[in-house]
């Protein structure tokens, strides 16, 4: 039921997008690094991204095989890019996902419940925003070592916060609603009410966050991978491979600067539709 | 007001505990040996338990806990074994480099944003609009480390005008240093900029729209007037706001800009402390952050108080 439940919300919350270019023009640019993320190595003619060819090193932006040049040992720029997209948006997203189901139950339990178990709940999450998120991103990250799977836990455990923050505030406002008490008079109980009727309306409020968060949690793993925290080489990550384009900003500096134009793009497309939907509710 | 601001402080003493605490927990809970850490894989096992001692390590986390807050509570922040250096005195000497670059950023971001949002609001929706409007989002898109490597790439490589790394101490020669942390400040200003001029658009936008506004104009100030005297002042709360609050998450961002300007400030302390395992100074750093932060929204609350009377009353 809750998987269909979420699917539902998701359809209603990209349901809710207004029918406008803009709309469609950041949809297209979003689908179209994810394609080329998840399937463009499959399909195109791209070497590997590990495959080094130092007989055309530093290439340049448009040589012949390498459309978006090579680094500093000759690996290819596209299909770093493109694996490198893979990580960022399966951590960011796998982020946003992690917050959003344990940020939203503690923020549902805490504005349905309300009374102590609302204080306990809130108090603790007033200390996780009182600190610096990319500080505690950093401690976690750097405890549990970098792979993927702890990057995405450290960035998820920044977001919890601030998605139980807007999950409470949602459930504060739902459970005044009639049909809640309707449901509470015919003998629901708490986890009823709460997965059958505050959940549904909770999650459309905030799945349409999701956007925006996941922007934001871009620019944290880029940054954790930036200060070498992040997944480590040779996997590459959008962050990471700006990174290593540091070293060569005075010779070549599209090394840093192609992967950067990704990440901006996604981040903006990601950002945008983000701001389209919050419109809407304002 | 000395009650207002006595209340606030003691309504955030539970927040400080929960951070350090959270802190504490954080580095004793999850996997890893720190006293290995520290030396070594190839230390002896007797290193490593005469270590483990010496910090500590071997009392049960809630006494070590309690102990810790007892002598920070005193000013003993305590001594890292790593830096063979006292805590304290580490943490002050960086801090002010972080602090400077975060406000000459604020600075740089409220400087820009004030004008462009009163000449917004003159003329809204028209091109200038559009233009700012646009390169706003542009820059809250872009990390802080990817436009530092633009300005770096502009200003130190091809202009060759400004360094793009290193620093020189305030005391030591002040025009050297506003050259050295330009850079890094402007960095963090851009995106201060763009949030700033955001929230400061809308505000202003909205109270054009108040009744006390048509009647300013009604009496015959010219619409600049109007703006600059009585949309700027209510719309300045709102500011004040965000500036406050974007204090903490600054320090992040400042986190990673020392690093890429290599700035020898707070931040670059604790990503290495953290490295390290040198829990005692980050668990220092996070204290002088959180109780900055802490501050800082205090100072907030009383400028609102400043900038508008009426809040004092619904508290007070």
């Amino acid at each position: 039921m809750t998987a269909r439940t979420a699917l539902r919300s998701l359809f209603r919350v990209v349901r809710r997008l207004p029918a406008g270019t803009e709309t469609w023009l950041w949809a297209a640019v979003l689908a179209l690094v994810a394609a080329g993320c998840y399937v463009g190595p499959f399909v195109l003619p791209l070497p590997s991204p590990e495959a080094t060819d130092f007989a055309n090193a530093l290439a340049p932006i448009g040589s012949p095989g390498h459309w978006l040049g090579t680094d500093a040992l000759g690996r290819d720029l596209l299909a770093r890019c493109l694996y490198g997209g893979r990580v960022s948006l399966t951590v960011s997203i796998g982020a946003v996902a992690i917050g959003l189901v344990v940020g939203g139950t503690l923020g549902i339990i805490a504005g349905y419940r309300g009374g102590i178990v609302d204080a306990c709940i809130s108090r603790c999450l007033d200390v996780l925003f009182a600190f610096p998120g990319l500080v505690l991103a950093l401690i976690v990250a750097s405890y549990l070592g970098p792979s993927l799977r702890n990057v995405t836990l450290a960035i998820g455990f920044y977001t919890v916060p601030a998605y139980a923050r807007m999950a409470r505030a949602g459930a504060l406002r739902v459970r005044e609603h009639n049909f809640v008490r309707a449901a509470q008079m015919f003998g629901g109980g708490g986890w009823y009410v709460g997965a059958r009727h505050i959940l549904p309306n909770v999650l459309f409020l905030i799945l349409t966050y999701a956007f925006v968060l996941i922007g934001i949690a871009m620019v944290i793993e880029a940054g954790l991978s930036f200060l070498g925290l992040g997944v480590p080489p040779p996997q590459p990550s959008w962050g990471q491979l700006i990174a290593m384009g540091k070293q060569d900003i005075s010779d070549a500096p599209h090394i840093a600067l192609v992967p950067g134009l990704f990440l901006f793009v996604t981040i903006a497309a990601f950002n945008r539709l983000g701001d389209i939907l919050q419109a809407r509710d304002g | 007001m000395i009650a207002f601001i006595l209340r606030r402080i003691m309504q955030l003493v539970p927040v400080l505990l929960g951070v350090t605490l959270l802190t504490f927990l954080l580095f004793n809970l999850l996997p890893g040996n720190m006293a290995l850490a520290i030396l070594g894989p190839d230390a002896s096992a007797e290193a490593i338990a005469h270590l483990q001692e010496k910090l500590g390590l071997n009392q049960p986390i809630m006494l070590r806990y309690l102990q810790w807050l007892g002598h920070v509570l005193t000013g003993d922040f305590g001594w890292s074994e790593v830096q063979a250096q006292p805590v304290l005195p580490t943490i002050l000497q960086r801090f002010p480099v972080t602090l400077e670059i975060i406000l000459l950023g604020q600075l740089i971001g409220v400087v820009l944003a004030v004008p462009a949002a009163v000449l917004v609001a003159l003329r809204p929706q028209r091109w200038l609009d559009r233009l700012v409007g646009m390169l706003a989002y542009g820059a809250i898109a872009t990390p802080r480390f990817l436009l530092g490597l633009l300005l770096i790439l502009a200003f130190s490589v091809y202009l060759r005008l400004l360094p793009s790394t290193g620093f020189v101490p305030l005391l030591a020669n002040v025009g050297e240093n506003l050259r050295s942390v330009t850079l890094p400040a402007v960095t963090i200003g851009v995106l201060e900029f763009a949030v700033y001029f955001r929230v400061l658009r809308a505000e202003m936008l909205r109270n054009l729209a108040e009744d006390f506004v048509l009647a300013a104009r009604a009496k015959g100030i010219s619409p600049l007037r109007a703006v600059l005297r009585h949309v700027l002042r209510n719309s300045a709360v709102a500011l004040v706001t965000v500036i406050g609050v974007g204090f903490g998450p600054l320090v992040s961002g400042a986190v990673i800009v020392e690093s890429l300007f290599s700035l020898p400030g707070a931040g670059d302390l604790l990503v290495n402390s953290i490295y390290q395992r040198d829990a005692v100074m980050v668990q220092g750093v996070v204290v002088v952050v959180a109780a900055t932060v802490v501050l800082v929204n205090l100072l907030v609350d009383i400028a609102h108080m400043w900038l508008d009377p009426r809040i004092q009353l619904l508290d007070g």
